[in-house]
């Protein structure tokens, strides 16, 4: 059994189920960049165990959209935070008021 | 100490902190300390590439990853004030069990498809496997297009995110 492949999919197990149980945004921001970095890790793996670089250039978009990701999600959260005065997800119920 | 004891002693260490230090993310009560161990598993997770020979990814998760994206994480927990939340009995219970069925139902099929034989780092490679050498000339002749398409979409991010944020004129 390879222990690297094991950790890879621990970790994204991990930060999946963060995603299920957490109520806030950005708890739930940080249990995407887990299951982000399980994915990497799979990636990486892979990458070593078939002897070619293409999973690695995978892991460098996978880094670029979660900078891009990170970015978007918190202007909206700002915006969000201007308007109901907390980021609990359950009570973002209305996103045509945002902007007013 | 002989250097492969010493090598494996490294990297299970290293995997297993970035296995806890993933679970205290998930389960940490404040939101502050849960940034900081989301920081140090992606560094665990760097000395993993790095026994992976993936040495240019390694760099690029501590200078963009734990340096860039988490900054910006602890800046908007200080900017917005989030209080901690706290779990209840029952959930823990529950994700608990989830999390073993998912183990169990994940760990089954990928070790009947790989099984012992395949240990990725007794495996033979090229020269400029994961240097910044090989990275580039795959990534700038191979990957040109996703690579421009990806400083597309970054640009699109940076305007709709000077959109949202900008102040109203009127």
């Amino acid at each position: 059994m390879n222990f690297f492949l094991v950790t890879g999919m621990v970790v994204f197990l991990i930060g999946a189920l963060g995603i299920l149980f957490r109520k806030d945004a950005i708890s739930l921001f940080m249990c995407i960049e887990v299951v982000l970095n399980g994915v990497n890790i799979t990636l990486v793996s892979f990458s070593r165990l078939w002897g070619n670089m293409h999973g690695q250039i995978m892991v460098f978009f996978v880094i670029a959209i979660a900078a891009a990701e990170a970015a978007i999600g918190f202007a909206l959260m700002l915006q969000i935070f201007k308007h109901n005065k907390n980021i609990q997800l359950s009570d973002i119920t209305d996103l045509r008021e945002l902007r007013d | 100490m002989s250097p492969q004891l010493f090598l494996d002693i490294l990297t299970y260490s290293a995997m297993s902190l970035t296995v806890v230090l993933s679970i205290v993310v998930v389960s940490a009560r404040s939101p502050i300390f849960a940034a900081l161990c989301l920081i140090t598993s992606l560094l665990t997770a760097a000395v993993l590439f790095v026994l992976l020979k993936a040495t240019f990814i390694a760099a690029a998760q501590v200078l963009i990853y734990a340096g860039g994206i988490l900054v910006l994480f602890i800046y908007i927990l200080m900017l917005l004030g989030v209080e901690s939340s706290l779990w209840r009995r029952r959930q823990k219970i529950i994700l608990v069990a989830l999390f073993l069925l998912m183990f169990v139902a994940g760990l089954l099929p990928l070790s009947l498809l790989f099984g012992p034989a395949a240990d990725i780092m007794s495996t033979s490679v090229a020269d400029d496997f994961g240097t910044i050498r090989g990275f580039g000339s795959l990534l700038l002749q191979q990957y040109a297009f996703a690579f421009e398409i990806i400083s597309v979409v970054l640009v699109a991010v940076i305007v709709g995110v000077v959109y949202l944020t900008r102040k109203k004129s009127r």
